[in-house]
């Protein structure tokens, strides 16, 4: 896409200079490989069958596929779903408020959750609808002219779809999908049911082409656009339809980039619309205030519905671009507005580092652009960049900085990264499936780049406040490198929606900790050869983490030694505690998994009496499904405390033993000698005594008158 | 005190001896004669304790008890006379020695039989020790002779797990 900067760091714009339409026919080979999985028959809830051998395009997407579907109740009536990809975090959370419109211009939810393939056990998020699309209003959304009369487009699309943007507002839902390829018929004609597609199996954004984008949203990876607001929505719906009314495409066979420097240049409406295209002035009124490319002089929903009341509002005038008096020469082209050189300047970093080290750049500013706040931030910039010294990726870092400093409300971009600030959550979630860019998003949250993006922001103005506690505490998870933390944990925490990307648990396609357990207990199920080594790992410790920190949080200390013994105890502590505090009945299969797996915990007691004793009360309880009694068994401090005096006793009466034994042994090595001192001590006494019994009774016979001579 | 010396506490010793001697010479000849076997005793003990020369001479002096009685009690009593006449006489003599080599044998044959009841205890003993020290190895592991240095929990320090 048009910001994806290759690992060479040269821009894709230049190399790809296609057609949006080119490159909409194209899938990803992510997705193709992930889609690939797709086959046979997935069951949803046990009441809706989909059949993944029946692909409908029509209602597809680049990266997510629409699937018929099919009730398994007595109506049996036809469904549609969507099934996501991994990769491309859903809005899951969503779908039930969403399910809870009822608007006719939006498409009907009847079920979000988790489908299965009974035969391969793959698992993934879809989401049910109705099937009530009827035909897409086009087939490609670039370069469409819809050249319908205003008036029609009037009644037909925008009072429905305005209908339908209120009642998400009104739900805190960003539609995200608004585009001519997701609006269908409703299987009416004339257009007289027109409905939005589905906008929840993508992160916001994805999926629109840059032209139905804001500038600062184009510009970002597709990935990494974030939620956006019901402005944005707005934004997309002005686009659309001044694609329906407009007779000719002023941006035909243009390249992304074209069409994003055009916008930068001349705006959307001049992008959009050509010049002989003549609206009436209410329609020019809507388009211009919906189209509006500073998004603070953009209509809101409240602004539409005014207007829509019958009260006319002219669009403020969006001010002045601000504009170089002297071009600035740059990679043989010449730039006279900085967003467009912040552009240009990651496909070419050498040269950038050249224009802004030589201080060309900053003469620039102060001299043609004059702005001192971009002065200020140029200066602040190249302290950020020299934050982490000047070795490798000081160039990345700097060029980073200088791009945000000419163009702050733009994405933030770093080496192959092109990101809005809320996109970081779901580009990072993308990456981490892909296994791609992962170092470089922990650069991102390592150093300065994100802290000068919101200072520069803050500056202009911008309520940062959230973003600051987000991203501060990013960077404290990404100083920890423990297990639970480090990046995996910034995934977790920054996507509510995305689901546990442990490769051990993956494909259950867990998103909280019950389901966690309850895929543990199949993982259990499997034969012994077939379970993994271990079952939590740096993944499953952040995910569960974030989710719920009383299950693991607590835990986290055992499960990152380096002693087995600890993380096995860690290990059965963790599902023990999502057993209790979730209330999860019986969990056989995983209780004797884990009867077998905490083998390391009975090494750690030195008694072997002890030993046998606790072996016996875990086969106990090993059948009966309960994790806290068989924790129970094991997680006995004073047991353990008693253990380890007692073998300190027994060490010392071991070496008693050993100090008599030699003792006895030299004594004996000349056995003749052994006891004769106490023997001569016995015999003295009895000597003595009996001398004194011979006195005492000598003496008596001699008072008594006897004489021995 | 001069080294090899008596000191004046062997002098006074050797003074009231002799003069107890002078005065009680009668008495002083029938023991001088009686416990000659004692005198023999002491000379053969090399030991420190001198426990045969004490075992002889408690049984000599009970042997010399009758004769010196006799001394003590005779018509004219403690006589250096009566002494010689006692001494002359084979009996005397007899019974005496008799007494006197019976504590030889008390000596001889209660040493005898003390050693080897204890040497028996001692073989029985050392079996017992390697036993038990089996019996500890087996229950605790054979870290428990101490040979290896063990960490704070009781485990060795090198061990991985």
């Amino acid at each position: 896409m048009v910001t994806t900067l290759d690992k060479a760091g040269q821009s894709m714009i230049d190399q790809v200079p296609g057609s949006v339409e080119e490159q909409e026919q194209e899938n990803s080979p992510d997705v193709v490989s992930s889609q690939a999985l797709l086959r046979g028959r997935m069951v949803f809830n046990d009441v809706i069958e989909i059949d993944l051998g029946k692909r409908l395009p029509q209602y597809s997407n680049n990266y997510v596929g629409a699937y018929a579907a099919k009730s398994l109740g007595s109506d049996g009536r036809d469904l549609l779903a969507f099934v996501c990809e991994p990769q491309y975090t859903p809005r899951n959370r969503q779908g039930p408020a969403y399910a809870g419109i009822s608007n006719p211009s939006l498409l009907r939810l009847i079920g979000s959750g988790i489908g299965r393939i009974a035969d391969t056990g793959v698992s993934r998020f879809v989401f049910i609808y109705e099937n009530a699309l009827g035909k897409a209003i086009t087939d490609k959304n670039v370069g469409f002219c819809g050249a319908m009369k205003s008036e029609k487009v009037m009644e037909k699309f925008v009072l429905p779809l305005i209908g339908a943007l209120k009642d998400l507002r009104d739900n805190d839902i960003v539609h995200g999908a608004i585009r001519p390829t997701n609006m269908f018929d409703g299987g009416k004609d004339n257009y007289d049911h027109v409905i939005l597609g589905d906008c929840l199996s993508l992160p916001p954004s994805m999926a629109q082409p840059v032209l139905l984008e804001p500038v600062d949203r184009a510009m970002a990876s597709p990935t990494g656009r974030g939620v956006g607001t019901n402005q944005d929505d707005l934004y997309s719906l002005g686009v659309s339809i001044a694609l329906l009314v407009r007779t000719r495409d002023p941006m035909r066979a243009k390249s992304d980039a074209d069409i994003i420097q055009n916008k930068m240049a001349y705006g959307t409406y001049a992008t959009v619309l050509a010049p002989e295209d003549h609206l009436p002035g209410a329609m020019v009124e809507l388009l211009r205030g919906l189209m509006m490319d500073d998004r603070r002089m953009r209509w809101t929903l409240d602004d539409v519905l005014t207007w829509m009341d019958g009260r006319r509002l002219s669009p403020k005038q969006s001010p002045k671009k601000l504009k170089a008096a002297r071009p600035l020469p740059f990679n043989s082209k010449t730039y006279t507005m900085p967003a467009l050189l912040a552009r240009d300047i990651f496909g070419r970093v050498q040269e950038a580092v050249s224009l802004i080290e030589s201080g060309e750049l900053e003469q620039w500013i102060k001299r043609s652009l004059d702005d001192d706040l971009m002065l200020i931030r140029f200066e602040s910039g190249l302290r950020s960049a020299e934050d982490q010294g000047r070795s490798a990726s000081y160039w990345d870092r700097l060029v980073s900085r200088i791009g945000l400093c000419l163009d702050p409300e733009g994405p933030i971009r770093y080496k192959t990264l092109s990101l809005t600030g809320e996109g970081v959550a779901t580009a990072l979630a993308e990456a981490f499936v892909t296994k791609k860019d992962l170092p470089v998003y922990a650069e991102v949250f390592n150093g300065s780049l994100l802290s000068y993006w919101m200072a520069t922001l803050t500056d202009l103005n911008h309520d940062m406040a959230n973003f600051v506690t987000r991203f501060d505490a990013c960077r404290n998870y990404i100083k920890q490198p423990g297990p639970g933390l480090g990046l995996e944990r910034i995934l977790y925490f920054l996507n509510a929606d995305v689901h546990c990307l442990s490769p051990i648990i993956e494909r259950y396609y867990v998103r909280t900790p019950e389901e966690f357990l309850l895929a543990a207990e199949q993982i259990a199920s499997m034969s012994p050869d077939m379970r993994p080594q271990k079952l939590l790992d740096r993944h499953s410790m952040a995910f569960l983490c974030v989710k719920d920190r009383k299950v693991c949080e607590p835990f986290l200390f055992d499960l990152g030694a380096n002693e087995s013994y600890k993380y096995t105890l860690g290990t059965l502590q963790t599902l023990a505690s999502i057993q209790r505090y979730y209330r999860i009945p019986m969990l056989k299969n995983l209780t004797q998994w884990m009867a077998d797996f905490i083998e390391p915990v009975f090494s750690r007691f030195h008694d072997a009496e002890v030993r046998r004793e606790l072996r016996r009360k875990v086969a106990e309880v090993r059948d009966k499904g309960d994790l806290g009694k068989l924790l129970s068994v094991l997680d006995n401090a004073e047991l353990l405390r008693n253990d380890l005096l007692n073998f300190r006793r027994a060490m010392r009466e071991y070496r008693g033993l050993v100090a008599e034994q030699n003792d006895l042994a030299v004594r004996l090595k000349d056995a003749r000698y052994y006891g004769r001192r106490e023997g001569r001590e016995t015999s003295v006494v009895l000597s003595g005594m009996i001398a004194t019994l011979l006195i005492v009774g000598v003496i008596i016979l001699y008072l008594n008158g006897a004489r021995i001579l | 005190m001069s080294k090899g010396g008596m000191g004046w506490r062997g002098y006074l010793f050797s003074i009231v001896g002799l003069t107890c001697m002078v005065l009680f010479m009668a008495t002083s000849i029938v023991l001088t004669f009686g416990m000659l076997p004692t005198l023999a005793a002491n000379l053969i003990d090399k030991s420190i304790q001198k426990s045969r020369a004490i075992s002889v001479g408690m049984m000599n002096f009970a042997g010399c008890m009758p004769f010196l009685l006799e001394l003590w009690l005779s018509p004219s009593p403690n006589s250096i006379d009566t002494a010689l006449n006692i001494i002359i006489q084979p009996k005397t003599g007899i019974i005496i020695y008799t007494i006197a080599a019976a504590g030889y044998a008390i000596e001889a044959a209660v040493t005898g039989m003390v050693a080897t009841v204890m040497q028996q205890r001692a073989f029985g003993r050392l079996k017992e020790i390697e036993t038990r020290r089996k019996d500890l190895i087996q229950r605790w592991d054979e870290y428990v002779d101490g040979e290896t240095p063990l960490d704070d929990f009781g485990f060795p320090k090198h061990r991985e797990d």
